[in-house]
């Protein structure tokens, strides 16, 4: 197995939903309150040298320049503070930039984070906003939105390899279950297959109980350089692989729309970087901003074989007792979709694994975990694969 | 001298009811919408080509909730990607009858143009999709 890029010594995360009255920093410093008191060794003014933030959305809040803000919010003003977008990934982009950073000698401990305050709008102004990240000229002049690409990619794989409906429905149903554990979730409630597939058609065959919501949240990781991780914490959780790569912009500009492969690509990136393969995954977080996404993520991870995503599910292997179980937290669908936050966020929760810190969602014994984060109409993949220090 | 491959000018074209690609005279490529450098060779010898604007259905969606206020009168709509018979993928409004069951993985279609440009900004004339009949369906 490779060594450590850089390891995760301390996390911590907002409650993600509609918080009323607070903004994108408040919620910030909420998670990092948690990350500095997970780590009673941390001096945070001595030892974090430049923060990277993921955040998307401007214009909810009227607030750009947000890194600054997030570091003056957190008392951590003059460091080197950075804002990195790449839509729902951008989090885990920051990640990958501050890993890069650590192991180019500029910095030994750095804070990685996203943050996002998404329920200032409603409705149709919202929706306006979110979905300028699909491509203007072919997909937004075309009236074609988030759920409308998603929808286009799962009629491609129903068509190519026979994916059902209630198999793309199950997905929420697994997620909704898990996310009744997770009391940092927004969507705390079970809801069956009948309930999901009875909800309203939003883009054939996407119905809305198949999406996530947009919420605020924030989140934050303390990254430190592999050597130094042991003076902060009894437990690392070592980073031994990321990938990460892209699609053309469009859709219609790739060629085949059953694989993703932006996924597949990082994915093969982080596992030859890591020195391991699939089959020693141990749980896993992926992006199910709408259910398609993940079984997509299933097949593009190498958990199953191409187009076997909706029977990987239902034989239960994805459940939290299962094989490889997968969005443990809920996933975007239990906890919410703070879009620069959201990657974050699904580093958290293999770390709160890897550490036994998951409460009553806690599994037994693992020590790999991997977090798949995608940003725009799958355009965007970053994988990252840690495992706990023994 | 031709105008320059931009994705105004592809959509000036529309407004002229024509669907105009780029072909890359060193490898040959097709891109629609136009680039003036080409993705597959980086040649910026690229030069207009008329596109015949027939193609197959490859994926659709109903869309019967818009994301866009522009939208939100006109639900439900149908949009999707085509697999144009020159080669590039295009994706669109494809307009059809009352019946969504109309519109299957593999139909025939053929490209149409808005007569008027659109009433807000950057008011591009849209090309959209119909589906071709087949003479015994009519």
């Amino acid at each position: 197995m490779a060594k450590a890029l850089a390891s995760i010594v301390s996390a911590g995360c907002s409650v993600f939903g509609k918080r009323e009255g607070l903004s994108s920093r408040e919620l910030f410093v909420e998670a990092f309150h948690e990350a500095l008191e997970r780590c009673p060794d941390l001096d945070p003014r001595r030892d974090i040298k430049a923060s990277f933030i993921g955040h998307v959305y401007q214009g909810y809040e009227k607030q750009g320049h947000l890194a600054v803000a997030l570091a003056d919010w957190a008392g951590l003003t003059p460091i080197p503070s950075t804002r990195i977008e790449n839509a729902c990934a951008s989090s885990t982009v920051a990640l990958r930039v501050a890993v890069a950073s650590i192991a180019a000698g500029f910095y030994d401990i750095v804070l990685v984070g996203g943050a996002e305050k998404l329920t200032t709008l409603s409705g149709i102004e919202s929706q306006d906003l979110a979905n300028t990240f699909l491509d203007f000229p072919t997909e937004q002049w075309n009236g074609i939105s988030f759920p409308s690409v998603f929808a286009m990619v799962a009629r491609a794989h129903m068509h190519k390899y026979g994916t059902t409906e209630r198999q793309m429905a199950q997905v929420a149903v697994k997620n909704l279950s898990h996310g009744i554990m997770n009391p940092k979730a927004a969507m705390r409630k079970e809801l069956s297959i009948e309930d999901i597939m009875d909800s309203r058609v939003i883009s054939s065959p996407i119905k809305l109980q198949e999406c996530t919501m947009l919420t605020d949240g924030a989140c934050c990781l303390i990254i430190t350089r592999a050597d130094l991780a042991e003076s902060f914490t009894s437990i690392p959780v070592d980073i031994i692989g990321m990938g990460q790569s892209h699609e053309k912009i469009g859709l219609a500009g790739r060629g085949d729309l059953a694989i993703p492969m932006a996924a597949v690509r990082a994915a093969t990136e982080a596992y030859q970087m890591a020195g391991v393969g699939p089959e020693q995954i141990e749980i896993a977080e992926v992006h199910d901003c709408f259910t398609i996404g993940e079984i997509l993520a299933y097949e593009a991870l190498g958990f199953c074989e191409f187009g076997d995503g909706g029977k990987l599910l239902e034989e239960g292997a994805t459940y939290k007792d299962g094989r490889i179980p997968v969005n443990t937290d809920g996933g975007l669908k239990a906890k919410g979709h703070p879009v620069g936050a959201t990657g974050a966020a699904q580093i958290y929760e293999i770390y709160l694994q890897l550490t036994e810190q998951a409460g009553e969602r806690q599994l037994k014994n693992v020590d790999i975990g991997l977090a798949h984060n995608i940003g725009g109409n799958l355009s965007s993949c970053t994988v990252t694969i840690m495992k706990r220090r023994r | 001298m031709e105008p320059e491959p931009t994705i105004e000018q592809f959509y000036i074209y529309c407004s002229e009811k024509k669907l105009m690609g780029v072909r890359c005279k060193d490898c040959g490529s097709i891109q629609v919408p136009p680039r003036a450098l080409c993705t597959l060779c980086f040649s910026s010898n690229m030069e207009w080509q008329r596109l015949s604007g027939l193609g197959k259905v490859l994926t659709f969606t109903e869309v019967q909730s818009a994301g866009y206020s522009n939208f939100q009168e006109i639900v439900p709509y149908t949009v999707g990607i085509v697999q144009l018979d020159e080669g590039p993928q295009l994706s669109g409004i494809i307009k059809h009858s009352e019946s969504i069951k109309e519109i299957y993985v593999g139909a025939d279609v053929s490209i149409e143009f808005e007569t008027e440009p659109s009433a807000y900004w950057p008011n591009w004339p849209r090309y959209y999709f119909t589906i071709i009949h087949q003479s015994n369906d009519v």
